[in-house]
């Protein structure tokens, strides 16, 4: 994915939490930054996956949506 | 035909999935007081197969973790679902995050069309079926009881249906035995699970007894005052379906017919005259 032009900070939706990040970053980054734990979580970016292979390659736009996802009961 | 039955064995194993399994019973791992509430009652129940989901990752991520060693530790298959998703591209990318998390193409396809009774939206269900069966996932779809979705689903690659007996954890067994029949009949040699809204044994019972191949429920455990006696009624009251089912049912009738011997009845019943002389 294109490395964004650059901006001072973007706003990045985190699993519903509004976060504020300097930019540039990648997924991987952005994971790291936030404490998220990949071991037990997948990624989702703007409803589309990612898999976990690519997030160091994965530039966050400002505006984006992330779900980062781990295993639970269900039904 | 219907395979000989064995009682002495019980042994009546099928192929789901491209796997063969013994328990044709599923369950869920949900709304359980505790996890060892959950351990206990999916040992009790024999399951060889449960369903999990995905949820955001919280402030505490060892939850996921914890929670992921408990299922490992069961060795059960697990079977992830898509709960929660509204629309086929939701259930899509859902699905692509649960088999990089769980390392399987099982998905149980959940796509709700309504907040109340959460039926399953047949369109998005049958367009996300569609697309994740071209990405190579094994789709158990949950469906309704309609012949015309199933068909599609069928028709887009489904080797496999979940039609509900009723909705989501109301308890309610199967509420359309004709639907679900037509089902059956229209699709004799796949395997059709009935899940959601099993609330206790008989129903699982009457599902197996109908000719289904497997019952997947959660509540009906989770929520009974003794799960892991329930979790154990389950399992035999699937057994016990299944085995009514092979052993071939006597046929239903409308008139009364007796079961002893009207030959050599006493008293009156044969000699109407009997009751003069004495």
């Amino acid at each position: 994915m294109n490395q964004p032009t650059q901006h001072r900070t973007l706003s990045v939706r985190v699993n519903g939490h509004q976060h504020t990040l300097e930019a540039p970053v990648t997924l991987a980054q952005l994971i790291r930054q936030l404490k998220y734990d990949t071991r037990t979580g997948a990624v989702a970016l703007n409803r589309t996956f990612v898999p976990a292979d690519t997030y160091d390659r994965v530039w966050v736009h400002d505006g984006d949506d992330v779900e980062i996802l781990s295993p639970m009961s269900g039904g | 035909m219907k395979p000989p039955v064995d009682a002495s064995t019980n042994s009546d194993p099928w192929q789901l999935g491209g796997a063969t399994f013994t328990s044709r019973l599923l369950i869920g791992t949900a709304l359980y007081p505790s996890p060892a509430i959950m351990t206990a009652s999916i040992r009790a129940s024999g399951a060889e197969i449960v369903t999990v989901s995905l949820r955001r990752q919280g402030v505490n991520p060892e939850a996921g973790e914890s929670f992921w060693r408990i299922i490992s530790d069961l060795d059960v298959a697990v079977l992830p679902n898509t709960a929660g998703c509204h629309t086929a591209q939701e259930a899509i990318t859902l699905a692509h995050m649960a088999r990089e998390l769980f390392h399987t193409n099982w998905i149980k396809l959940e796509v709700i069309g309504d907040p109340y009774n959460l039926q399953p939206d047949p369109f998005e269900t049958v367009k996300a079926a569609r697309v994740l069966i071209q990405d190579g996932f094994e789709v158990f779809p949950y469906t309704t009881d309609d012949l015309v979705v199933a068909r599609q689903l069928v028709d887009a690659g489904c080797r496999i249906l979940m039609p509900w007996g009723s909705p989501i954890g109301s308890g309610k067994g199967l509420m359309n035995r004709y639907n679900l029949m037509a089902i059956r009949n229209a699709f004799p040699d796949m395997p059709i699970i009935i899940d959601a809204g099993i609330g206790k044994p008989s129903h699982a019972a009457l599902a197996m007894e109908l000719g289904f191949d497997g019952v997947l429920l959660n509540s009906a455990v989770a929520l009974a005052h003794d799960p892991e006696a329930m979790a154990q009624a389950c399992a035999l009251a699937v057994k016990a379906g299944r085995l009514g089912y092979r052993a071939g049912p006597m046929q239903e009738r409308e008139l009364a017919a007796p079961s002893t011997p009207t030959l050599g009845t006493p008293f009156w019943h044969q000699d109407p005259d009997a009751g003069e002389r004495s």
